[in-house]
């Protein structure tokens, strides 16, 4: 039995004219000699009446002031893509096709207990295998599995995070050995760039797992990384194509499943698109600036920020932080006094962004009582608000020699501010202000990708 | 060169690999330098100097940093001659530190892990590993650190996150 896995974004099952497009790539993949086991996302995005964040927006209209129990708001979740699979189902009835509906957990997906971004342990196809042997097309919700009840009663119904049904796509093409899985999108595959920003970016034709993972880490949204990641493991070969149209689609593959095909040296520019706020720590060149730094990451580790960015130099530390996470990281800074030393040697005071706040203020007057006695030492927070990260996705070519040169040069002539760079093996990253971010995509992409300006 | 630390299959997966750290390797053989650029415009005209001539000699750089008046990054210790040579020849004013090893923590997703980098640096600082430079990536944190310093660190780091031996 060739199994194949085709999944439906939202917006290729939002209407009931795309529900049937979908719904005939399943059929034909049928009458190809396939068994296919379809994957659906639940119907239509924000303000569709069964959509996850309509879902989600109901439920804390009840109040906004109280949490949903994060349980309760799986279960909501859930709803959408259970919706959607029974749609789905009977359209393909409605079409002279037997299909079954299957929830995450009926179809054996059992993740951890983590609610909200759940990570799929085991499946057990059985139920898939069974129906599939006899004829049926099995329509499975995505997005969601089950977990065993900390009470040891029936499982609870668990939701996968954010591009969950691209994780149960992979996950069960893993679980059922399938041929191949199959991304369905209302884009054609995977872009050098954003289309938005331009236009004639082209469509890859093949693409491995790695850079796949890479892209969609660096902001690209056409499949999620968790996906390229299962996929990877398995060594599944999985496609990206698009509802709306018959064209190839890319291939994501392992370099070894790429055969007869390049992988391109550069596979494309992406750019984050939340804002991103970087900080520097004037902390001075002083013995205790490894203290200093660590007290830094304990404390924003407990109100549970995430870092990233991270540079040190010999008298500063640097990182970024998410942009929707800014306002409590300020107020944990500003102000913030911390003793250095064991037993304490001074203390140091924050002031965060250039003018001094009101609380800075009092607590630098109350800390001026001690200043005889033991020794005050200012950090200085520069605050740079509003950037974002442009990526070059070059796995080839990242670490050759040169190549960051051409990289900033490229920046610099078009006269965009670097605020910082990262490198790894996968890509070369610059952070610069939001308003250049359209700008540095455009210039990076026209020498690296259209001129492939790069070779030496 | 790129040494696994001995034991480097970390925790078991199924379907997906499980959430968190899940390996740490040990890079030896490096050295960061840092060159005095200068600011503004001055400063952009010498990175691209600078980045050029080491280029020029076919040394690959990483851990690329852009500070006020300076810009820093790793090279291979067997590099250090050519790189020493270039600054010289462009006048610049640099101070090479060698023997560093690059000690890199691998995670599932570590951009959606809050509070990897404090326990990773709490275990480097237990160690007695400073951390000269930081590079991290969707799946990885690398740190710089003294090479003398690095198998202790590492060491630190598997202990930490739980990396022990798992039953098949």
């Amino acid at each position: 039995m060739k199994i194949l896995v085709m999944k439906f974004g939202g917006t290729s099952v939002d209407s009931p004219e795309h529900r049937e497009i979908a719904a005939r790539k399943v059929i034909r993949a049928k009458e190809d000699g396939f068994a296919p086991v379809v994957v659906v996302s639940a119907i239509g995005r924000r303000g569709a009446p069964y959509a996850t964040d309509t879902l989600i927006e109901f439920l804390r209209s009840i109040d906004p002031s109280v949490p949903p129990n994060p349980r309760e708001m799986d279960l909501m979740m859930a709803c959408g893509e259970i919706i959607s699979t029974v749609v789905m189902a009977h359209t393909l009835k409605t079409m002279g096709y037997d299909a079954v509906a299957l929830t995450g957990g009926q179809a054996g997906i059992i993740t951890d207990s983590e609610y909200g971004n759940a990570r799929v342990l085991q499946i057990h196809p059985q139920a898939i295998r069974h129906y599939l042997e006899a004829g049926k097309i099995v329509v499975v919700a995505g997005f969601q599995g089950v977990a065993e009840d900390k009470l040891g009663f029936h499982p609870d119904i668990t939701t996968l995070g954010r591009g969950g049904s691209d994780t149960t796509a992979s996950a069960l093409g893993a679980a059922l050995n399938a041929v191949a899985v199959e991304i369905y999108t209302d884009v054609n595959g995977v872009k050098t760039a954003d289309p938005d920003i331009i236009p004639d970016a082209k469509t890859l034709p093949v693409i491995s797992y790695e850079e796949v993972a890479e892209i969609a880490h660096q902001g690209a949204k056409v499949l999620h990384p968790r996906a390229a990641e299962i996929a990877m493991l398995h060594n599944i070969p999985l496609w990206v194509k698009c509802t709306f149209t018959d064209e190839t689609g890319t291939l994501v593959t392992s370099a070894e499943g790429a055969e007869g095909v390049d992988l391109p040296e550069v596979t494309g520019v992406t750019h984050i698109t939340g804002k991103i706020v970087y900080l520097i720590f004037h902390i001075g060149e002083v013995p205790e600036k490894p203290e200093i730094e660590l007290q830094i990451y304990r404390m924003l580790a407990q109100a549970d920020v995430n870092l990233y960015l991270n540079s040190y130099s010999h008298d500063t530390l640097s990182f970024a932080v998410p942009r929707d996470r800014w306002s409590l990281v300020q107020n944990l800074l500003d102000g913030l006094v911390m003793p250095v030393g064991s037993p304490p040697q001074r203390l140091v005071i924050f002031r965060v962004g250039e003018k001094p706040t009101r609380e800075y203020q009092l607590q630098k007057q109350m800390l001026s009582a001690l200043n005889s006695t033991i020794p005050v030492q200012e950090i200085a927070v520069d605050v740079l608000e509003n950037c974002t990260m442009v990526s070059l996705i070059a796995a080839k070519l990242s670490r050759r020699p040169g190549v960051m040169a051409l990289f900033l040069r490229t920046l610099y002539e078009a006269g965009i501010q670097v605020l910082q760079t990262a490198d790894s093996e996968m890509s070369l990253s610059c952070l610069v202000n939001e308003s250049d971010v359209e700008k540095a995509v455009r210039v990076l992409h026209e020498r690296f990708v259209t001129n492939r300006a790069y070779a030496r | 060169m790129v040494e696994h630390f001995p034991q480097p299959r970390g925790r078991r997966f199924f379907i997906e690999q499980e959430r968190g750290v899940t390996d740490v390797r040990v890079e030896v053989g490096l050295a960061h330098v840092r060159v005095r650029a200068g600011s503004g415009e001055k400063g952009l005209q010498n990175h691209l100097r600078i980045l050029d001539a080491i280029a020029e000699q076919e040394v690959s750089v990483s851990l690329v940093k852009i500070h006020h008046d300076w810009i820093t990054f790793a090279v291979s210790q067997s590099d250090v001659p050519k790189v020493t040579q270039c600054l010289e020849t462009l006048g610049m004013e640099y101070k090479i530190v060698p023997d560093l090893a690059l000690v890199i923590t691998v995670a599932s997703n570590m951009r959606e892990s809050a509070g990897v980098m404090a326990q990773i640096a709490e275990a480097l600082w237990e160690a007695n590993a400073n951390i000269i430079e930081t590079g991290d990536s969707h799946d990885t944190v690398q740190c710089l650190v003294p090479e003398h310093r690095a198998f202790a660190a590492a060491q630190a780091l598997r202990q930490r996150f739980h990396l022990v031996e798992v039953a098949s």
